[in-house]
């Protein structure tokens, strides 16, 4: 598009390096193509994962604020409640109400308790379907402790795509705008993975270190602890996150609270934080070694100015406000590892930043499918397709978001675990595309993710009936009715267009 | 006001991206003043954002309207392509040129079998091992706290990991990339080891 007889900008990149990082980032792209649009659609999608929990139990009750005193009965009442099953945990989290999450849950191992703005117990309140989701994005439901380390890594790769694809791309501003849509299967499809990845990059970028970072802290504790602290890993995270012996020891000098309320000491530091941080609310609050002797209160009050997800405000034993872990205002390496989160999510600028972060992680789980068509429109101009690969892939693509619905609206109406559901049920799907003509996947596809995104709906009233419309049941429920209907306008059209001249061209061409 | 100020901005921004587009349209005969302007459209832009809240909060949001911008601006030239796809023959014929643009398949060189498995255990084991062998020396070696050290040693991890990555991968001699990678590991490993524990295991 440039007129060709003005200077560039910057240096001539050699065409022998440019053709080295695509050759890189092909065969990296290629190789976790799959397990990336996996993680990337899980994860864009997992941006409203506040809304989902909402929507997954409308009957618990939505509060815009609980008074220290209700909280301190909802903790007392758990406190029983875990004394009485005989568990053990040990953590309990309390999630406080806050405009992100209207709700007073307290979340250990073994359940999820719900209570009303007295601090009243108000049922259940386990999110199954939005950790089946979570927990898929960023741990792939592998056992924990590994697979956020494996999704750590492909944070790293990410990058390494990201930016082998940018070297990749020496005429990256030069075709800022160029979109040929119009120019044949394979130089749309150059265009369209081009543009999303330029337009988006800082995005990609941002995503991806920041999601290998919280993946990978676990490895930089591992080898701290023998480079740094002469094998002792338990020094290593003190470091980073407080020695809980001396901070237990600290607590305890102060002694027991003034008042005979149940659970004192939470209503008194939670009395003490409003007062002395009046701009920072509480998000949540831990009791770390519960039910021990040196059990510990932390709170975790928001930050709205800062990036950081919380400061974590330590409680002495009689309430009083000890001490903060500084992230907010510590070393800077823990005010950039604090501020992981939120810039990984989305979560700092409402709803408009989680939109964006939807359009744009969206637009990286197809940049993750044109790579792969890109490579296939290549090889079957040179002569060399792969139609089974082509079908099996196709497949895997639209039969992950069926089968994302498909396990939810199963688990929705019968229970039945959303897990193996999905995973047999992807895998079922993209091998048998293998025998399916393109021609055919090509509608098929899209209509049937859209028949089964429209399910889910379906399985939600049924389920809990028209009371379940809550304002955040209603929005996530349109939402998931306005994407099938998308799908299968998407799926009936390919299969209109199909039968016309242009369409058997286009068909015959994929295949 | 700060709303405002933050709309204002935003606009502001679209509208950098907007005269970059104008820039690109007309084939860059507009001159490096519109150019120029762009860019600073879209840096005065940011400003507002951080009006109330911390640099990084601030330039999260402000990065994120001209990413949306610019994709928006790529669709009028797609929109115009496909167009005149559909109703210029010639289009058709480049079309069908374009997607026969590919060079025919060639055979596999000799040694790329080798070259392939030096790509897989360089990238499954010597890659790897040298990014914790630079994390492991950052830590070790780095100056600053411990919290600092610990926890900007992941992005060391990262950025080495990605460079020796894209060095093994765009090399046309694999195997000596993945040599001299193993070499720099053992050398970093070795010295870490060497320096925390006097030798002694």
């Amino acid at each position: 598009m440039a007129s060709g007889s003005r200077k560039p900008v910057w240096p001539r990149v050699p065409s022998a390096f440019v053709k080295g990082q695509l050759l890189a980032h092909k065969l990296l792209g290629l190789t976790l193509a799959a397990v990336m649009y996996l993680v990337c659609l899980t994860g864009a999608v997992a941006v409203f994962y506040g809304d989902f929990e909402r929507w997954e139990q409308p009957f618990v009750p939505e509060i815009s604020d609980a008074s220290p005193e209700a909280v301190g009965r909802a903790v007392a009442y758990a406190r029983a409640h875990i004394a009485e099953t005989g568990a053990a945990p040990h953590d309990v989290y309390v999630i406080t109400p806050s405009p992100e999450m209207p709700r007073l849950i307290i979340d250990y191992e073994d359940d999820v308790l719900a209570f009303d703005p007295n601090g009243d117990y108000a049922g259940p309140g386990e999110h199954t379907l939005t950790h089946f989701l979570t927990e898929l994005h960023y741990a792939l439901h592998l056992p924990w402790q590994v697979g956020f380390v494996i999704i750590g890594i492909l944070g790293v790769l990410l990058v390494a795509l990201c930016v082998g694809g940018a070297f990749a791309l020496p005429r990256m501003f030069r075709d800022a705008f160029t979109l040929r849509l119009g120019s044949g299967r394979r130089l749309s499809r150059v265009d369209i993975h081009n543009r999303l990845a330029v337009w988006g990059l800082p995005f990609h970028l941002v995503v991806a270190a920041s999601g290998a970072t919280m993946g990978l802290a676990t490895i930089a504790i591992a080898v701290a602890g023998p480079v740094m602290f002469s094998g002792d890993t338990g020094r290593a995270m003190a470091t980073l996150y407080g020695d809980p012996v001396a901070l237990a020891a600290q607590a305890h000098e102060a002694g027991l609270p003034t008042s005979n309320e149940p659970e004192a000491r939470i209503v008194a530091a939670l009395q003490n934080l409003a007062r002395e941080r009046p701009g920072n609310p509480p998000i949540y609050m831990t009791l770390s070694q519960f039910g021990t002797e040196d059990e510990m209160l932390s709170i975790g009050a928001g930050h709205p100015d800062r990036l950081i997800y919380t400061e974590n405000y330590r409680f002495d034993s009689a309430g009083g406000l000890m001490s903060a872990d500084g992230y907010a205002g510590g070393d800077a390496g823990k005010q950039v590892l604090a501020s992981m989160f939120r810039i990984h999510a989305g979560a700092f600028g409402g709803i408009t930043v989680k939109l964006a972060y939807l359009a744009l992680g969206l637009g990286l789980s197809f940049i993750c499918t044109t790579g792969v068509d890109i490579w296939l429109a290549k090889a079957a101009a040179r002569g060399t397709g792969h139609p089974g690969i082509q079908s099996a892939w196709t497949s895997f693509v639209w039969g992950t978001p069926a089968m994302l619905a498909s396990a939810a609206s199963l688990y929705m109406l019968w229970q039945i675990p959303p897990e193996p559901v999905f995973w047999i049920g992807l895998l079922s799907i993209s091998l048998g595309g293998i025998w399916v003509p393109q021609q055919r996947l090509h509608w098929i596809a899209p209509l049937t993710a859209g028949v089964a995104t429209l399910v889910l709906p379906a399985a939600h009233l049924a389920r809990f009936g028209a009371e379940a419309m809550t304002f955040a049941g209603t929005i996530v429920n349109v939402s998931w009715l306005a994407a099938a209907v998308v799908l299968i306008v998407l799926g009936v059209r390919n299969k209109l267009t199909s039968g016309t001249p242009q369409g058997r061209r286009l068909a015959q061409m994929r295949s | 006001m700060d709303v405002i100020l933050q709309t204002v901005g935003t606009v502001g921004q679209a509208a950098g991206i907007a005269l970059l587009y104008l820039h690109w349209r007309r084939r860059r005969v507009s001159g490096g003043g519109v150019l120029a302007a762009g860019w600073a459209f879209i840096l005065i832009g940011m400003l507002p954002w951080m009006l109330g809240v911390s640099v990084e909060r601030g330039l999260a949001l402000a990065s994120l309207a001209p990413m949306v911008a610019g994709l928006f601006l790529s669709a009028p030239h797609g929109l115009a392509d496909l167009r005149s796809a559909a109703r210029d023959r010639p289009a058709r014929r480049r079309t069908a040129a374009g997607d026969a643009a590919a060079p025919a398949a060639e055979p596999p060189s000799p040694g790329h079998l080798a070259r392939n498995t030096a790509r897989w255990v360089g990238s499954l084991i010597v890659v790897p091992a040298v990014a914790i062998a630079s994390m492991a020396a950052w830590q070790g070696f780095a100056p600053g706290s411990d919290v600092n050290r610990a926890s900007f040693s992941i992005f060391v991890l990262m950025i080495v990991w990605v460079a020796a990555l894209l060095w093994l991968l765009a090399s046309a001699k694999p195997w000596r990339v993945t040599l001299i990678t193993a070499l720099v590991a053992t050398a970093l490993g070795g010295g870490i080891f060497i320096m925390t524990s006097g030798g002694t295991i």
